[in-house]
């Protein structure tokens, strides 16, 4: 289709509008046009001026280059990689070792053993030690009480030492005093007790 | 006037880049700039759009391949940075296409911006109810007088589909201008 024939449809379907003047219709400042094209050309040396400017450089294509170096980078990385993992060049299955100690177990027939149940004996040890602690203790106590008594004390006098005390410090008013305390269910009575009276007199001469 | 292949063999020695960009220069500024200008209206921000094209065209000619035309090539850069503009536009000003419509119709009053008559006034209020893109196949078609194929490479649209839109376009335009005041 060339161009007059594209245009009869415009001048069917809008005659009016097909019959207006197609002249720019803006206006536009004097010589504008003449310095246009200086003014682009100063754009753009002043763009190049300030891309010189640059403080770091980069090479030649570079960030063209970067991508595909990277990637080639990386690509030999991995097999660096690759090659040092699997030692001596021998290439192994994926997750090999991690699934070989079961596989392992499992044709030796091995089943997991039950893990025997452990029993704190700390609780045990730290009680024993304190019954055996206050069993020592209050037997010590006890025995310290019982030595310390006045009964005690008074067993361990000898007989002869009570007579030998009685016969210098008595006289005739503890005779009462004695009698009084005199224990009811003593074994001894003077009914049962056969005295003479040469004794009593004796005894009466004796203490009075 | 000078072959884009001439350009672009020029370009490619180091020594003759300079001279080949002011000849590229010299052929498509104008062609680039209205076509920005009928987009964006305001001569200022047809100004910086233009100057931001031609950077692009400095930057990227070296990687041209040479079996697209140039002229679509330019085109395309020119109608991409339309379309970021405006929508950068309605984004940071958060308002409708209604309004940023109304924003560039006033502009057509200012006596500095706009030289046409009353009817071509009209035309532009009545280019401004279209959609950005339909508009730029609109200005392609009807005032650069580009065939659809070559609209077609630029936009990266089917030449049916183009050919659908400017259909509509000239339908909506020529409604717009017969029944307003």
């Amino acid at each position: 289709m060339s161009n007059k024939e594209e245009n009869i449809d415009l001048a069917i379907e809008a005659p009016f509008l097909a019959a207006l003047n197609k002249e720019p219709i803006f206006f536009v400042p004097n010589q504008y046009f003449e310095t246009l094209k200086d003014q682009i050309i100063s754009q753009i040396e002043l763009e190049e001026i300030g891309k010189k400017n640059n403080a770091f450089e980069t090479p030649k294509e570079y960030f063209e280059n970067s991508a595909a170096n990277l990637l080639a980078r990386i690509t030999i990385e991995e097999k660096i990689e690759n090659t040092t993992s699997n030692q001596n060049g021998f290439t192994i299955p994926e997750n090999y070792f991690s699934i070989s100690k079961s596989n392992i177990e499992n044709s030796l027939g091995l089943k997991e053993q039950k893990k025997a149940k452990i029993i704190n004996f700390s609780f045990i040890r730290i009680a024993a030690a304190a019954c055996i602690l206050i069993t020592c203790t209050i037997g010590i106590y006890l025995n310290i009480n019982r030595t310390n008594s006045i009964h005690y004390q008074l067993s361990k006098i000898s007989d002869e030492e009570i007579e030998t005390y009685l016969s210098q410090n008595t006289d005739i008013s503890d005779v009462s005093l004695i009698v009084e305390n005199l224990d009811p269910k003593a074994a001894f009575s003077l009914d049962n007790t056969e005295i003479s009276k040469d004794e009593i007199n004796i005894y009466l001469e004796s203490t009075y | 006037m000078i072959e884009d292949s001439t350009i672009l063999q020029k370009f490619e020695n180091e020594k003759t880049r300079h001279e080949a960009f002011s000849l590229l220069l010299d052929k498509y500024q104008q062609k680039v700039y209205w076509h920005v200008r009928r987009m964006v209206l305001n001569h200022d921000d047809a100004d910086d759009l233009v100057q931001d094209v031609f950077i692009k065209v400095w930057k990227n000619l070296i990687n041209f391949r040479q079996d697209a035309q140039l002229y679509t090539w330019l085109y395309r850069i020119a109608s991409n940075e339309c379309i970021t503009f405006l929508n950068k536009k309605k984004s940071r000003n958060n308002i409708s296409i209604d309004d940023i419509s109304e924003q560039l119709s006033q502009s057509l009053n200012e006596e500095n911006y706009f030289s046409g008559d009353a009817i071509q006034k009209k035309l532009q209020e009545a280019l401004l109810t279209l959609p950005d893109k339909q508009k730029l196949v609109f200005n392609m078609k009807y005032f650069d007088d580009m065939k659809f194929q070559e609209i077609s490479d630029v936009l990266g649209t089917s030449v049916g589909a183009l050919k659908a839109s400017y259909h509509i376009a000239v339908k909506k335009i020529e409604h717009h201008l017969l029944n307003r005041d």
